[in-house]
């Protein structure tokens, strides 16, 4: 068990690696860069900045391009261009490639680099100011749809048929069939603004943690409600719920000993992708409560361009997903004694 | 009735598909889902030619009405009647549902057929692929290329269906590996068929029932990430409409317009209901081992 | 949970209870909660609070409240009233001031503010290397402009200390305006030494030193910013708040859904309430909907390298001006209080006896004429498809998508409509990337030069790249006018070519729509929305 788990950790770095190669690409393919929209610098300022990104990387430039060596006016850059084109494309592949060694460098020492928008931050700032946030708004979200699913569904498969059953993955069916964004602002507006109970938006204690919470977890407690349901339905069919029966167990001793654990492993499996969503879901969330997690830097890094901020939240995401399934299988291997880790 | 013919009808036995479309008619629900579908997609697509106004025609002075004898469901902040751009908007989002799971089950079907089949290395090496993709957070990688490279309704497609394709993929690979070595094959290889007929016409069919059950439990998952896209505003454009960026700006103003929210919401929920119930109904006909 | 179905059942009854909006007020009558911090909207997150460098409305709000310039902002009228500077003189010509700084004024690291930190700060802002937005605005003192463009030495500008609280600062030309400019950021001192000692980190709340009413308390990102009352300051008794909060958000509907819920005192300059909650929130006593100087237009693609588009027919320009009908778009649209424009310069400058030229109103008729003059009507040519640009925001969508459907129906041109993200529409537009874009321009100080300059045929913000000489030696000849009367004579002369010609297309003059409790006090509606901390009470 533990080389298994020793060789899946191990197995990170490769897939960490593709990440953040295909999130470089498309930084680099995107059109735009940090100082777009500003006014025009000089010459001699802007090529300092591009330096400092290493948007520019002098070697590249005596390469391939020569004539670029000089600080130029954007137009009479893009003239020179214009009139190479094979070397142009040479000289930016070539400043991509090593763009791409002094990203990857940084970021094994966990340094993420400057933010392009706020110039002045480094993208370490906002990932350290959102993280925990957004960490702990999938906590509370996923013990909600622990809680809601494993309960429901426990009711249901009991009272299989029964109108608990009915009730119970009818309800489960709207969590899925109700968008988080029209959730959210309807329980807002019952339980904060017409209902006094809660705060409508932003971060603190407890208070505030409800509503986001419960919002991001609703379609998860519907998902975990049905697989619970299937799970011990199909498990308390099985030969040895009913030995347990026959030896005289107590119908409460029944459930709770054997079927609630065989039927908790397809819950378990699902956890991993689970927490994918929450992630996702922590975007609009994030939003429409003004909770200042990553969820919210990432969407503002894409639409303002941050490419940088945007290319370490998916990195940071796509780690947490990784640990997380890791997690998952280790739980799944406990709690399944017919799974086994083959060396 | 004579004996000898009460024997014949009782030997005649029964096919699969036979067996799962009884299976299927019994569950109430699952038909009743189905009826709600045909009778949705008849709103949608005849629905506007029957209404005298056009989805993108705009009449401010009538604008954030409620529903009157003129307009039915009201009309938007524009004066647009809302009636038809919730048939127009469920246009889009029945289609981008439909051709978004198409891509995925295409994508999905083939690769993981292609996988189980040929096994070993090969396997290895594709499930290994699918691994890693599983675990990019493929919402943020579309939000970046709708931002980067600007929103198109094909890009849409491509990006929602190539987000979805994986867990086909591998459902289509499990289904194929146990059935490669059944006899059925066996003879088809000695009639002389190649792979590419063996996957595709003898081993995909076989696997049909678990495609068609995810892929009508994947077209209301599309349908949701699209109103999500549209939420962000990265999805469909105005003056087009879709439920999803329907319920977006209905949510918004709920407090105020509820017209705008409960309308296309309710179609919205209710679709996706429906293709969920169907969904399951599809999977419990088809699943033997699961009994009602 | 068999409680649940019951649950169902009754949102819709809570629902409706939450729709009949009864009481007078959107928010609470009264202030729910009891501490002395004034919570308010900051809009989007600043992308720079130093005074040289902020450009964007949050940051100057928060600059404008953590440091102080020769002169601050009256709240009511936004007239210049003394800041750091005690008393002044002016000499005859207007070219020379002589400003005398108060004795009390202090850092919050406790050394008094001397001249010498304005003379640093303006040279800063002057210095090309730091790329100040706002640099063209000390153009007008002595050889700004020339050392701006590395022709003159930082210490030609004519900015100096001649002793410790003594500032003399000469101009190029008499600029009638000048002290109302001072109490604008890009002329506040700035701490030399914290500048130096931490570079472009000196903002931070660890780094950053101030001289003004409030001083940085924290800064979470993307979340607020706290402002806490300066013990430093010279004026501090007369300082109420002992905090102020600005809530980083820019999505309106929670800012609006906060604010029903008692949670900000303000919505803030940069947070409005979304269109669709306009008409309901019309005679609620904490709405304020009060003209703003600012106006909106489009700006037509006049560019060399347009050469053969349509628009450079002046009449297809006036053609498509006379084709929309703006009051629908003020009622309809924006109903927000705005006001059609047929001009660039607000309609507020008429109450201090601005006379703008006339021009034309909704004419469709004259419109398809024109048209057909241009050689586009029936039987001419056939008009390319239009594109028209704006920056993503549910406000400018609606408007473009109204007038997409006015020039459809009325001139059967049609347009195709795009939106782009701030920063990637700002590029396309000041590279020329667009054929029709969607402006919008506040004014920075109470005079319509600030909305006329934009048009000079060397001006940065000329994005049609339009050029006029008659147009040029108008404005030129009205900046040397002391005389109001006169002055806005020949602004008016000036603005009947800007409408004949139509480099841009204007749409209305702005109007700010604001939430405000009625437990604030200190709080005055007026046309730069304005409202220094230093003068806000909260009461019971």
């Amino acid at each position: 068990m533990l080389r298994y788990a020793l060789r899946r950790l191990l197995g990170l770095f490769p897939v960490l690696l593709v990440i953040f190669t295909l999130s470089f690409v498309l930084m680099r393919a995107a059109p735009g860069g940090p100082f777009d929209a500003e006014k025009p610098v000089p010459a001699e300022v802007k090529r300092n900045l591009e330096l400092k990104y290493h948007l520019r990387e002098p070697w590249c430039e005596a390469r391939f391009l020569p004539a670029l060596r000089e600080g130029l006016e954007p137009a009479v850059e893009r003239a020179v261009r214009a009139e190479q084109p094979w070397a142009s494309r040479a000289e930016k592949l070539c400043t991509g490639l090593f763009q791409y060694g002094w990203m990857l460098a940084n970021y094994a020492t966990g340094d993420f680099g400057p933010s392009y928008k706020y110039k002045d931050r480094s993208v370490n700032e906002f990932i350290a100011a959102g993280l925990p946030v957004t960490i702990q708004l999938g906590l509370v979200a996923m013990c909600f749809a622990l809680f809601i699913g494993l309960t429901a569904g426990l009711i249901a498969a009991i009272r299989q048929n029964g109108w608990a059953d009915h009730a119970a993955m009818g309800m489960a069916l709207l969590g899925i069939s109700i968008p988080n964004f029209v959730l959210g602002p309807l329980l807002i507006l019952v339980f904060a603004l017409t209902l006094v109970w809660l705060p409508p938006a932003r971060w603190g204690s407890w208070e505030y943690m409800i509503l986001p919470g419960f919002t991001l977890g609703s379609a998860y407690a519907a998902y975990i409600a049905r697989l619970t349901r299937g799970g011990m339905l199909e498990v308390i069919r099985q030969d040895y719920i009913r030995t347990a029966r026959a030896k005289g167990l107590s119908e409460r001793l029944v459930i709770l000993r054997h079927a609630v654990r065989g039927g908790m492993l397809p819950v378990v499996s699902y956890l991993g992708p689970a927490m994918a969503g929450l992630f996702t879901g922590s975007i609009v969330i994030e939003r429409i409560f003004n909770i200042p997690g990553m969820g919210r830097y990432f969407v503002d890094a894409a639409l303002n361009r941050d490419i940088t901020l945007a290319m370490a939240v998916v990195v940071v995401d796509a780690i947490f997903l990784l640990v997380a399934n890791l997690l998952v299988d280790l739980a799944l291997g406990l709690l399944d004694p017919r799974v086994r880790y083959e060396e | 009735m004579n004996p000898a013919l009460a024997i014949e009808e009782e030997v005649q036995g029964t096919s699969l598909w036979q067996d799962a479309w009884r299976r299927l008619r019994k569950n109430r629900m699952a038909v009743f889902s189905a009826c709600v579908l045909a009778a949705m997609f008849l709103f949608v697509v005849a629905g506007p030619w029957v209404v005298p106004w056009s989805y993108e025609q705009q009449d401010l002075a009538y604008g954030a009405q409620g529903p009157s004898w003129q307009h039915w469901f009201g009309t938007d902040m524009h004066g647009r009647d809302l009636l038809v751009r919730t048939m127009h908007g469920g246009r889009i989002s029945l289609l981008v549902g439909l051709l978004a799971t198409a891509v995925s089950l295409t994508i999905g079907v083939v690769y993981g057929a292609i996988s189980g089949y040929f096994g070993g290395k090969v396997d290895a090496i594709l499930m290994r692929v699918v691994d890693v993709l599983y675990v990019i957070p493929f919402m943020f990688v579309v939000i970046l290329f709708l931002v980067l490279f600007g929103r198109s309704l094909l890009l849409l497609f491509v990006a929602l269906g190539a987000v979805s394709w994986l867990t086909m993929a591998r459902i289509v690979r499990g289904q194929v590996m146990s059935l490669k070595n059944s006899e059925f094959v066996d003879a088809a290889r000695a009639a002389g068929v190649g792979h590419a007929g063996i996957i595709f016409r003898h081993l995909v069919p076989n696997a049909l029932g678990s495609i068609i059950v995810y892929a009508t439990l994947t077209i209301p998952r599309v349908m949701l990430e699209e109103a999500f896209l549209s939420y962000l505003g990265l999805g469909v454009q105005a003056p087009d409409a879709s439920w999803g960026l329907l319920v977006a700006d209905g949510a918004n103003s709920m407090i105020f317009l509820p017209h705008m929210l409960i309308f296309p919401g309710l179609l919205l929920t209710v679709t996706l209901f429906a293709l969920n119930f169907l969904g399951d109904g599809l999977r419990d006909a088809l699943d033997p081992r699961m009994k009602s | 949970m068999p409680s649940r179905p019951l649950l169902l059942l009754a949102l819709p009854l809570l629902l409706l209870a939450g729709c009949r909006n009864e009481g007078d007020t959107f928010g609470p009558a009264q202030r729910t909660r009891s501490d002395n911090t004034y919570l308010f909207g900051g809009g989007a997150e600043p992308e720079s609070i130093d005074p040289g460098l902020a450009y964007d409305s949050p940051g100057l709000e928060i600059a404008r409240n953590l440091f102080e310039g020769l002169m601050r902002y009256d709240p009511r009228t936004l007239e210049p009233l003394p800041g750091v500077a005690e008393r002044w003189e002016k000499s005859e010509d207007g070219r020379r001031y002589l400003f005398r700084l108060r004795p009390d004024a202090r850092w919050s690291n406790g050394r008094p503010v001397v001249a010498e930190d304005f003379v640093y700060a303006w040279r800063r802002v002057l210095d090309p290397r730091t790329a100040a937005q706002y640099a063209a605005l000390l153009w007008d003192i002595e050889n700004g402009k020339a050392f701006a463009e590395g022709r003159a030495a930082a210490e030609a500008v004519g900015v100096r200390a001649l002793d410790e609280r003594t500032l003399e600062v000469r101009l190029e030309r008499p600029v009638p305006w000048f002290l109302d400019l001072l109490a604008f950021a890009p002329f506040y001192p700035v701490p030399r030494e914290a500048v130096e000692a931490h570079g472009i980190r000196w903002t931070r709340p660890e780094n950053i030193v101030t001289n003004g009413p409030f001083h940085l308390g924290s800064w979470q990102i993307s979340y607020q910013i706290e402002l806490v009352r300066s013990p430093t300051y010279w004026d501090r008794e007369k300082v109420s708040l002992d905090r102020a909060v600005a809530i980083i958000s820019d999505d309106n509907h929670a800012m609006v859904r906060l604010f029903r819920a008692g949670a900000l005192d303000w919505l803030g300059a940069d947070n409005r309430p979304p269109v669709e909650y306009l008409s309901f929130l019309e005679n609620k006593k904490d709405y304020r909907a009060n003209p703003e100087l600012g106006s909106y237009f489009y700006w037509f693609n006049l560019r060399d390298d347009r050469g053969d588009s349509p628009l450079r027919d002046k009449r297809v320009r006036q053609a498509l001006n006379l084709a929309i009908d703006k009051e629908a778009i003020v009622r309809f649209v924006t109903r927000g209080g705005e006001r059609a424009a047929r001009t660039v310069v607000p309609d507020l400058f008429e109450r201090f006896g601005y006379r703008p030229p006339a021009a034309p109103g909704h004419d469709p008729e004259r419109a398809r004429r024109l048209l057909a003059e241009a050689g586009y009507g029936p039987g001419g040519k056939p008009f390319p498809t239009l594109q028209l640009t704006y920056n993503t925001d549910d406000r400018h969508k609606q408007i473009a998508e109204a007038i997409q459907q006015m020039w459809r129906e009325e001139l059967g041109i049609r347009v195709a409509l795009e939106n782009q993200e701030w920063k990637v529409f700002m590029n396309n537009r000041n590279e020329g990337f667009f054929e029709i874009a969607r402006a919008g321009w506040i004014g920075d100080f109470q005079d319509p030069y600030t909305f006329l300059a934009q048009f000079l045929s060397d001006s940065e913000m000329n994005e049609a790249r339009w050029s006029n000489a008659d147009y040029d030696r108008l404005v030129r000849e009205a900046l040397t006018e002391e005389d109001d009367a006169r002055r806005y004579a020949l602004y008016a002369q000036a603005e009947a070519i800007l409408i004949d010609e139509l480099p841009v297309l204007p749409l209305y003059y702005y109007s700010k729509q604001t939430l405000i409790g009625s437990w604030v006090e200190g709080w005055y509606p007026n046309s730069q929305d304005i409202h220094p901390l230093r003068d806000i009470r909260l009461v019971r």
